[in-house]
């Protein structure tokens, strides 16, 4: 660990905090709140797991996804208690999610400001990289997707706060904040696990590196020792409360030879070359964001406390893009990197170096600084706009296809039926039917996830309804497990087709639902099955009622 | 920087273009498809007609463009196949003329390679290079003229008159609003030459007013119209700019150009002001005002995307001025962090590239899956056939009869403005309207005139022409025309319908 290099009390008057620091931060927090806004409501199929897990929970069950069967196929255990305690006090996790995403957002915001303090030289500094926060669109879209991504963002800036203050003045109360630091983010995603252990190892070997010695080598092993026993106390009572080492997600990825090559080819197609459906390549975004960090290090030159943090804080963020490179990910704007852009951010604000003293005087909105500002509004506009566009797909599939699924199932179906299904999320989520995970890379089964998908374990499941993820309305292509389910003699006895119900335009992706024999349904309740997206006209099936005027 | 450096860096840039363009593709637009049928009849010895036989109309959007492609079809290319890559060619050119603009202007590299490649690898002139249409052209001839006049102004020679009234003339003749250009030519010209050049550039003025004259003279004595058929069918908002035409089908690049504008407008109040700046920023402003009021359903604009080069021409100034000038040498980490700046920018270019590309795409699947399909499909049918569509562009190429234009305020096909009138009158053999749905078809609002008309013919196919909303394409052929036999088989199947039934396919 280093020694200190800097005290608070050395501090100039200039970096102490004005008026105009807080016009700054009040001005950001505004653009950031109304950022979010604009883009809500996105609420992502996964956010419902986690929601349905927090209410098993509140409601007395454990954790699981279906009452009685205990299962880790969450991957955000804080969020989850969280979630959890919200619904407690009463609260309906659909509508509040996005509002305590943008509480967590304003605190990493406020986090962000106290770092960027100490790093620049006036006020007028601060507006461009908290601008640049506040405004961008994959981050602010993860705010306010009912996830973790704003927790975990927030508690990355607080372990580089905690950092930072520990490099300035080492003290037990810093120490034990980098800890606990560490230890929350751990428990709020799986990859936190790796962070303090990361940032301990690079703060000891920059402290080697200068021949500082090991004077604060105790309070590394403050950090550690709170870190360590309270990953070790979660990790055993997690071990014993589900029986497995690992989650379920991480059994049921092991379908490929190679399955790492096999993420990252996918992740460069999906990060560069095209988004998936109706979406931005969005890795160029992350990777610009990278290049303008890297400029900020290394234009910081002074051995300053606040250098210490910029490298460290960049460091922690290509670990993580490295860690995220093996997991696909399918979701708009990089759902797994959002919470990077804070981490991005802070060495950003070194990069302003570059730019002339004129920037920063009396009337700045006629140097470089307004043009600045006006391109960043424009660009984040555009950004806010591409990504407001996307999340109206998915907000449109849930209003016009999963809900009304979901309530009709919820109608038609006794409550203690069996749902088998892919998408685990809202359908579930709002039908209360108990669900098999059906997916060749399930979630919440765990069967599927350690032995694959069997057409013998699914028809011995007995699910009162089958539900097939397939591309086209009127005809049906579809994942080959799937298909052969649906081809078997014993399902084709066994199972009627009810219907389709579109839940996005682009290549027709419907739902293909079954039911079970044994299931009577009323002719009302066939009459009223959901038509999903942009099928209001499909009733009625004629070119001549059109013409009529009908 | 070495003239070798400044080489590689053209050829980065010029790399640059190539590989994106390649990667996007054709982007098949519809204007373009109406100036090969123009060009399809004038090589055949028609004249400029949207229909063999029928009176000349304007309905092309550029006649140098009709001619150029003209000539290829009398060489025996095909052009819809050669067109693009000629565009391909052009957007290079324009990529060498700006680097000698820009380097000009510059102090040091930084100030001009930025620019350069953020224009090589910007999303509007990989589109607009791809599209086989006459932008990149109309872009080269305006940019020739900033070019020129900065060359005269510097030192004035005849042989470089003689280029700019060429460039100048050239653009009146492709573009109905290059008119414009060529009158800011003739205000500049004579502003910026000295005593001893005053004659060649008083000379030029008169060649160019000249030819403004004698062309629009012979084009309103041809049509009958001053304003051609293609500017009054365009007329409209430009709903491109600020949204996205349909929902999540295009990105807003208004917010794209209005960067580009801002920083155009800085780098004139800050710059020298020279001739060619002054050019291209008042040509640039008042066609960027007049392709507002124009619709532009193409992805990226590429009625604004002509003007991007004169826009980037003062950028460099802007650098100079609001990051400072920076003539003494810098040390390392400040050169490697500018370095690193430049590189993010031209990231987030190439990241809206791709992402316009997305939106090419789908225009290529509808082109390649449906309206190209179709209208080989109706060619088959039957040779001489007579149709009529509010999608005048790929369908009646590639169907190759004679077609009535349903567009408000068209005169394509038939001279009648009333096109429920002329549409009853025709009588054609097929009517192809675009309208949403696959089984129960909801026409746009437009389409409710032709109603009548449509009750004496039934109704054959819906092909998908985009996912969005199910747009597809209502075929209709008249009563006494029987469907050919083998409709079923060989009838193309549009977006997303290439197999009937219950298939497995490949997880993703």
């Amino acid at each position: 660990m280093p020694k200190p290099k800097e005290s608070p009390r050395d501090v100039t008057p200039e970096q102490r905090p004005g008026r105009a620091h807080f016009v700054a931060l009040v001005l950001a927090a505004v653009v950031l709140v109304a950022s979010c806004l604009y883009l809500t409501p996105f609420l992502p199929d996964d956010t419902y797991i986690s929601f349905r897990y927090a209410e098993n929970l509140a409601n007395g069950h454990g954790l699981s996804f279906n009452p009685g069967e205990p299962l880790e196929a969450y991957s955000n255990f804080l969020w989850v208690l969280i979630c959890a305690a919200l619904y407690r006090m009463g609260m309906s996790l659909p509508a509040v999610a996005a509002y305590i995403g943008i509480v967590l957002a304003l605190c990493g915001l406020f986090v962000l400001w106290l770092l960027y303090r100490r790093r620049v030289s006036h006020p007028r500094q601060l507006v461009l990289p908290l601008l640049i926060y506040a405004t961008a669109g994959p981050f602010v879209l993860y705010v306010v997707s009912g996830m973790e991504s704003a927790l975990f963002g927030l508690l990355l800036l607080l372990l580089l706060y905690c950092a930072s203050r520990l490099y300035e003045r080492p003290t037990t109360t810093a120490s034990l904040g980098l800890g606990v630091a560490g230890l929350l983010l751990a428990l709020t995603r799986p990859e936190g696990v790796i962070v303090l252990p990361v940032a301990l190892a690079y703060m000891a070997w920059d402290a080697r590196r200068r021949g500082l010695g090991v004077g604060g080598g105790r309070l590394a092993l403050v950090s550690m020792a709170v870190f360590a026993l309270g990953y070790g106390a979660y990790t055993v009572w997690r071990v014993g409360y589900f029986g497995e080492w690992l989650p379920t997600p991480f059994m049921s990825k092991g379908y490929d030879a190679f399955p790492f090559l096999t993420a990252w080819r996918k992740n460069f197609w999906q990060y560069f070359i095209a988004g998936s459906f109706y979406e931005a390549p969005y890795g160029y975004f992350y990777a610009a964001l990278a290049l303008t960090s890297m400029a900020g290090v290394l234009l910081t030159r002074a051995r300053d406390a606040a250098g210490d943090v910029d490298r460290l804080a960049l460091l922690l963020a290509f670990v993580l893009a490295a860690v995220y490179a093996n997991f696909v990910d399918w979701m708009p704007g990089m759902r797994y990197h959002a919470p990077l852009v804070g981490l991005l951010c802070l060495p950003m604000v070194r990069a302003q170096r570059m730019l002339p003293e004129a920037w920063w005087g009396r009337k700045p909105w006629r140097s470089g600084l307004g043009v600045a500002l006006a391109l960043v509004i424009l660009m984040s506009g555009y950004g806010l706009y591409r990504l407001k566009m996307r999340s109206g797909i998915v907000t449109q599939s849930q209003r016009e296809c999963m809900i009304p699924l979901a309530e009709w199932l919820r109608e038609v179906v006794p409550p203690n039926s069996l749902l088998a299904i892919g998408d685990v999320g809202a359908v579930p989520y709002y039908s209360g039917l108990r669900t098999l995970d059906i997916h060749r890379e399930s979630l919440t089964d765990p069967r599927i996830a350690r032995e694959g998908f069997t057409v013998d374990y699914v028809l011995q499941r007995q699910p009162q309804i089958v539900v097939f993820n397939v591309r086209g309305v009127f005809a049906a292509k579809m994942d080959p497990l799937h298909y052969t389910l649906g081809n078997d003699e014993r399902f084709r006895k066994q199972y009627r087709f009810m219907g389709t119900v579109r839940h996005a335009w682009y290549l027709g992706r419907s739902y293909w639902v079954f039911m079970h024999m044994d299931g009577a349904v009323r002719l009302e309740a066939l009459d009223r099955f959901p038509i999903g997206v942009g099928m209001e006209h499909r009733r009625g099936f004629s070119v001549a009622d059109e013409e009529q005027g009908q | 920087m070495t003239a070798r450096t400044k080489l590689w860096s053209v050829i980065a840039a010029l790399a640059l273009l190539v590989v994106l363009a390649l990667w996007t593709g054709p982007v098949p637009t519809e204007s373009a498809y109406v100036s090969y049928g123009y060009a399809r009849n004038l090589a055949a010895g028609h004249g400029l007609v949207f229909n063999a036989g029928d009176s000349p109309t304007e309905g092309y959007p550029s006649l140098l463009w009709v001619w150029v492609c003209a000539a290829m079809f009398a060489a025996g290319l095909d052009a819809p196949g050669v067109a693009p890559y000629l565009s391909l060619l052009l957007g290079a050119l324009c990529v060498v003329l700006l680097f000698d603009l820009l380097r000009r202007r510059a102090e040091h590299g930084a100030q001009w390679v930025a620019p350069l490649l953020l224009f090589a690898s910007s999303a509007a002139l990989v589109m607009v290079s791809m599209t086989g249409a006459d932008a990149p052209l109309f872009s080269l001839l305006l940019l020739g003229c900033a070019w020129s006049l900065d060359r005269i102004a510097q030192r004035p020679s005849p042989v470089l008159v003689a280029l700019l009234a060429l460039a100048a003339v050239l653009a009146i003749v492709c573009r109905f609003e290059g008119v414009v250009a060529a009158t800011a030519v003739a205000v500049l010209l004579p502003r910026v030459v000295r005593a001893r050049g005053r004659r060649h550039a008083l000379a030029a003025v008169g060649v160019i007013a000249v030819a403004a004259i004698l062309y629009h003279g012979w084009r309103v004595a041809t049509f009958g119209a001053f304003v051609p058929d293609f500017v009054i069918l365009h007329l409209g908002v430009n709903d491109g700019v600020f949204q996205h035409l349909q929902p999540f089908d295009t990105v807003p690049f208004g917010a794209l150009y209005l960067i580009v504008a801002i920083l155009a407008a800085v780098g004139f109040k800050l710059g020298r002001r020279s001739a060619g700046e002054r050019f291209g920023v008042t040509v640039a402003l008042l066609l960027g005002m007049l392709y507002l009021v124009m619709e532009d359903p193409t992805p990226g604009l590429s009625n604004h995307a002509a003007l991007l080069a004169l826009a980037i021409v003062p950028w460099p100034h802007v650098h100079r001025a609001l990051l400072g000038s920076s003539n003494q040498p810098i040390e390392r980490p400040r050169r490697v962090g500018q370095s690193l700046l430049i590189a993010a920018v031209l990231l987030i270019g190439i990241g809206l590239t791709a992402d316009n590309r997305g939106t090419i795409q789908r225009f290529q699947e509808s082109h390649l899956e449906t309206l190209r399909p179709l209208g080989e499909w109706l060619a088959d049918w039957r040779s001489n056939l007579t149709l009529a569509t509010d999608r005048p562009g790929a369908l009646s190429y590639f169907a190759n009869g004679k077609t009535l234009d349903l567009r408000e305020r068209s005169r394509l096909g038939a001279a009648e403005p009333d096109r429920a009138r002329a549409l009853a009158a025709a009588a054609p053999d097929v009517i192809l309207l675009a309208a949403r749905g696959q089984t129960k078809i909801i026409y746009d609002p437009d389409t409710e005139r032709f109603r009548g008309t449509l009750r004496g013919y039934y109704f054959v196919a819906a092909l998908r022409m985009a996912w969005s909303h199910d747009r597809s394409v209502i075929l209709h052929a008249r009563n006494d025309i029987p469907p050919p036999e083998n409709t079923h088989d060989t009838f193309p199947h549009g977006i997303g319908l290439p197999f009937f039934g219950y298939e497995s396919e490949r997880p993703e």
